[in-house]
């Protein structure tokens, strides 16, 4: 009998408490196996094993958010694997991996009993999976994120907190010249990018942190200047060959190539894309892209990860004095971003389609791993 | 949102009056005169790109052209101008933003001036009023809070229920500050969804936090007698809210009745039923005297940044506490939501 | 030179002028058939490839319209011309429909010009196609031949405009074929002829631009001189390439310009006919005739030899009579018989030499009375004078 809950209510009732709460669509249920395909693969759980492809690097990193109990501010995951919400049940590299849930993990045990994640699987099959509820959760490359809704499937979208970007290779006569840097900066058009390429999905970027973190994008220009760009590369009494790069496995970057190609065109400079095996730079190229996802939405830390990066390109050092103020950050940001040794292009979210049985899905914070822990099956609808 | 210069040219050497960030807006001021020495004409423009309401740019924008004139700069439409400044009210992860841009022909400083936390704006509404005042945040999960009656002089207090400890705050100068608290031992097994609930219905001194297995009691007046101990399951006081909201408001997600009658009939807060991805909020309902009848929807709804994660009547009984995760922040919040009947 | 000889190489003369003038006589009837076979065949050619240019441009213009009339790009157009429309929606649309109607270009384009969407440089979206948007009568002017840029490089394209028109706001459709070694392919050529196709694509002949129907065409760069004179007088002409000494490898081209739709020269096609048969009929006929006239060499030395032994023996024999008789063996005679001209002459022959010898006995004869009367004379002279 439960007495002292009645002093505020009207009505006195006398009910007998269950073990369980009371069904209710928001109150979480335990148990189910999640099912979740990726476009990556993850060829070793081996925290020393190198990684073949940024994209590759990312996957693994939200695969140890779930196996592993925290993580330092350094950014490195603490504990020992297993230590985490889940715990490794099969594992076949760069195939698929079967993780359960940890009954013994500090933060509660996860709802679900297990997640199985396919690996390799392309994008298109992944949103007919989702879609045909043979999955419940699928990875989304931005640009499809349309078509999924026009489709049916339920998309969770997060802040668009990578940022995809085009460096100079060092080294490179097109990198040495900075006039050159400069045209085709100014010669590429991003919103056109985002629009098109994107569907809107993402947002132009002028600078290396978007607005929603630093709050001084806006201060980065990201209108195309033809006009400006033109000049320039009329100083050179004609268009400067440059090549671009691009990984001969990523269908955005190949779009994205090719639309700089044809604004660099238009502006009379001259850019030629190739594409690249993964995992290996061209010799001959003079351009190449990055996809760098935000390390954390502290734009303090964001834009230290960015440096540490970066510093090969842009030719500085990690600044042992990281910039804390905003004042700080922004002057960090545009000394940077004024030597057009990287030029930002866009931020991509991340986007995820949901199955039916999903509740209670966040899109994943930045610098976040995956939520699955947090994640509970409800009936398919 | 524009605010364009004032049409009038003649300087004005009144001072700007009070206002919340104060400091950084003369930072800003001292740092267009220090680029550009007045007497100046300037052109000036104001953008909001924030969250702050209308009425706060509003009041940015007028501080701002007095302080400007009063330091004699003359804000003018019209050419020649010898400086720009525009000044954008923008935000990111660590807050509101001052970002003013000087230009003076072709050559453009920037300057940016962090400001301390917003305040919400109220909505005036018909049927149940709600407001929404936020108490406290943390990144931690805050299971339940309690806004205690403060005695005669003392300082108000904040008692707020984590999971693994129960902290005590008490006001001042305008912020909270942590006096104190008492650790709550794990709980078996570990829940990934725990509930809390802070029973101040005795009083100060004989209040009870239940969590799920765990209670812990004491005089929270003075936490250094506070116990805790295991308790079993069978206990936990939510589920008789849980059985009455399903009998009377079965579509809502949470609810509460609160001692609070409009028109007479009896009103109650309640959140949405989405699950806790989604953005929630607080909505008053009367309830009918008539068995059967369903419960009716009643003013305006208080949205709020995130799902209502715990939801109990207030120490007050006119309004509830919210729990509230932060979507954007990832921070828990500390909500009091009360309700008056709308006149 | 004997008279055998002198028979011998007047006869082969009389041959090997026969065999000559017949040789040269048939060399030229045969290439001047063969030359107006060739320009038949050109012309045939060309014709036919006329008409199915034509068709061509027919279909392309109705598969065009087909794309316009679709529901599909209908509703595009209606969103199109509402206020704010968002375009980005359409712009991967080009690449499907072209698959589905099999296009090689294909692209959707604003009331101002803008690609929408764009099969053939999909990354062009945005950008304006400036003469999409003038004033024109697209339906009537059918399809045309239009250089057209691709991702890998510009292309020579048989395209087609339709208009899709809802309220004041058009949307274009403007889609195409690739004009290359496939349609090419489509021709049916005689044996001993080829088709080429040049595309005007560049400022400068370039030989990579010159194709048959499959692919690039060797020594392409040959026809420069050509080609550079065609795009200065894009008229129609003829010329003649020799490709090695071997005069087989001789090729005859007919020159049909294709221009734009301005007048502009965009590609040239040229129908080539091969020396190759006429010239190999040329040496065979002309290896015949060295043939007849080495059969007739010997058949007349054969002849000339039994000729001359008929002819040339008799008349030797007289000859050898009449050397006889004037070297004073007037008793010659000459053994010829025969009813022809020669056994008459030698029959007179030895009359001759019979009546000379007849004469010069009775000379003889005559002397030696002579003589005895002389004889006799100064005998009666001593005898009355002692």
């Amino acid at each position: 009998m439960l007495r002292r809950l009645v002093a505020n209510s009207l009505v006195v009732a006398t009910v007998f408490a269950t073990a369980e709460p009371v069904e209710s669509a928001r109150r979480p249920k335990y148990g189910g196996m999640l099912r979740v395909e990726i476009g990556a693969v993850v060829r070793s759980l081996d925290p020393a094993s190198a990684v073949a492809t940024l994209e590759e690097a990312a996957a693994k990193d939200d695969l140890d958010s779930l196996l592993y109990e925290g993580r330092s501010p350094e950014g490195t995951y603490t504990g020992v694997i297993g230590s985490g919400p889940f715990r490794v049940a099969e594992w076949k590299p760069g195939q698929r991996v079967v993780v359960v849930a940890n009954e013994n993990f500090r933060e509660g045990r996860p709802f679900v009993d297990s997640v199985e994640i396919q690996m390799g699987r392309a994008a298109r099959d992944r949103l007919l999976d989702v879609e045909l509820d043979r999955a419940d959760v699928a990875e989304i490359p931005p640009e499809e994120v349309r078509r999924a809704v026009e489709r049916g499937v339920r998309v969770s979208v997060s802040l668009a907190d990578e940022l995809v970007a085009i460096v100079f290779v060092p080294g490179r006569a097109a990198a040495e010249d900075a006039r050159s840097r400069e045209a085709l900066s100014r010669s590429i058009d991003r919103a056109a990018i985002v629009n098109f390429i994107l569907q809107k999905q993402g947002e132009p970027a002028g600078g290396l942190l978007p607005q929603w973190s630093s709050g001084t994008a806006f201060l980065f220009s990201t209108t195309v200047d033809t006009t400006e760009a033109r000049n320039i590369w009329s100083e050179f009494g004609g268009p400067r060959r440059i090549v671009l790069g691009y990984d001969a496995n990523d269908s955005l970057e190949q779009s994205i190539a090719e639309r700089i190609a044809v604004d660099a065109r238009e502006a009379g400079g001259s850019v030629t894309v190739v594409a690249t095996k993964p995992g290996t730079a061209s010799v001959n190229t003079d351009v190449r892209f990055v996809r760098l996802p935000m390390a954390s939405r502290d734009p303090r830390e964001a834009l230290a990860a960015y440096i540490s990066i970066l510093a090969p390109i842009i030719g500085v050092n990690a600044d042992p004095r990281p910039a804390t103020t905003p004042q700080q950050i922004y002057d960090a940001e545009r000394a940077i971003v004024s030597t057009y040794r990287v030029v930002p292009l866009v931020w991509l979210p991340r986007a995820y389609g949901l199955g039916s049985r999903v509740r209670n899905w966040k899109a994943p914070a930045t610098g976040a791993g995956w939520p699955f822990a947090d994640v509970w099956l409800g009936e398919a609808e | 949102m524009f605010f364009s210069a004032a049409a009038h040219g003649t300087d004005q050497t009144t001072a700007a009056p009070p206002i919340e960030w104060a400091e950084e807006l003369r930072a800003l001021g001292d740092l267009v005169a220090r680029l550009s020495p007045p007497p100046q004409n300037i052109d000036l423009l104001v953008n909001n790109m924030s969250s702050l309401s209308t009425d706060k740019v509003a009041m940015i924008d007028a501080w701002l052209r007095t302080d400007l004139a009063s330091r004699r700069f003359r804000l003018v439409e019209t050419e020649p101008f010898d400086a720009h400044l525009k000044v954008t009210l923008s935000e990111g992860t660590q807050g509101y933003l001052i970002v003013a841009q000087i230009r003076r022909g072709t050559n453009e400083q920037v300057g940016i001036f962090p400001l301390r936390g917003p305040e919400a704006a109220a909505k005036p509404v018909a049927g149940v009023r709600l407001e929404d005042q936020m108490i406290w945040e943390e990144p931690g999960k805050i299971l339940d809070f309690a806004l205690p009656q403060p005695g005669a002089g003392a300082p108000p207090t904040l008692i707020v229920l984590e999971v693994g400890r129960i902290a005590f705050y008490v006001r001042n100068q305008q912020q909270w500050q942590l006096n104190g608290s008492v650790t709550i031992p794990p709980m078996r097994p570990w829940l990934r969804a725990p509930r809390g609930y802070l029973d101040l219905s005795r009083g100060l001194a004989e209040t009870t936090a239940m969590l799920s297995g765990v209670e812990c009691r004491g005089d929270f007046g003075h936490p250094e007698t506070i116990q805790c101990d295991f308790v079993s399951q069978e206990e936990a006081p939510w589920a008789l809210e849980e059985a009455w909201k399903a009998k009377n408001l079965p579509s809502a997600g949470d609810a509460v009745r609160i001692s609070l009658t409009c028109d007479g009939r009896a009103i109650a807060l309640a959140t949405g039923n989405g699950d806790w991805a989604e953005r929630d909020f607080v909505q008053g309902y009367e309830l009918s005297p008539l068995k059967g009848q369903q419960a009716m929807a009643s003013g305006e709804p208080v949205a709020l940044k995130g799902p209502v994660t715990a939801l109990w009547p207030a120490e007050s009984s006119k309004g509830a506490r919210a729990v509230v995760e932060n979507l954007q922040t990832g921070n828990y919040e500390a909500h009091l939501v009360t309700a008056t009947c709308s006149q | 030179m004997t008279f055998r000889t002198k028979l011998f190489v007047v006869f082969m003369l009389a041959l090997l002028l026969s065999v000559a003038i017949v040789a040269v006589g048939v060399v030229a009837v045969t290439r001047r058939a063969f030359q107006d076979s060739n320009r038949t065949h050109s012309e045939a050619l060309v014709a036919q490839f006329e008409r199915e240019f034509e068709r061509h441009k027919q279909d392309i213009a109705h598969r065009v319209q087909g794309i316009a009339d679709a529901e599909a790009t209908v509703r595009m157009a209606i969103d199109l011309s509402r206020p704010k429309a968002d375009v980005s929606v359409y712009v991967n649309d080009a690449r499907g429909v072209s698959e589905s109607h099999q296009l090689d270009f294909l692209d959707f384009a604003g009331d101002d010009g803008s690609i929408i969407s764009s099969n053939e440089l999909p990354a062009r979206f945005g950008y304006k196609i400036d003469w999409l948007a003038q004033p024109q009568d697209w339906s009537a002017l059918g399809a045309f031949l239009r250089k057209v840029d691709t991702q890998d490089g510009p292309a020579l394209g048989l395209m087609s405009v339709s208009v899709v028109r809802v309220g004041d706001k058009n949307l274009y459709v403007f889609g195409g074929e690739r004009l290359g070694k496939d349609f090419l392919a489509s021709l049916v050529l005689p044996s001993g002829m080829r088709a080429l196709l040049y595309m005007n694509l560049d400022a400068s002949f370039q030989p990579s631009n010159l194709v048959d129907e499959s692919g690039p065409v060797t020594d392409g760069e040959r026809f420069a001189e050509f080609i550079e004179q065609a795009s200065k007088q894009p008229n129609e002409r003829v010329f003649h390439m020799a490709w090695t000494p071997d005069a087989t490898s001789g090729e005859s081209f007919h020159l049909l310009p294709l221009r734009g739709r301005q007048g502009e020269l965009l590609g040239a096609l040229l129908v080539g006919s091969s020396d190759r048969e006429v010239v190999m009929l040329e040496r065979r006929i002309i290896w015949l005739a060295a043939g007849v006239a080495a059969m007739g060499l010997l058949l007349g030395l054969l002849l000339s030899w039994w000729g001359a032994a008929r002819v040339t023996r008799p008349v030797g024999k007289l000859a050898e009579g009449a050397r006889e008789v004037s070297e004073g063996n007037w008793g010659a005679r000459v053994d010829v018989r025969g009813p022809n001209e020669i056994g008459q002459l030698a029959k007179a022959f030895n009359r001759m030499t019979e009546q000379l010898s007849e004469q010069r006995e009775r000379l003889v004869q005559a002397e030696r009375v002579a003589a005895w009367r002389e004889l006799a004379r100064r005998l009666a002279h001593e005898l009355k004078n002692p």
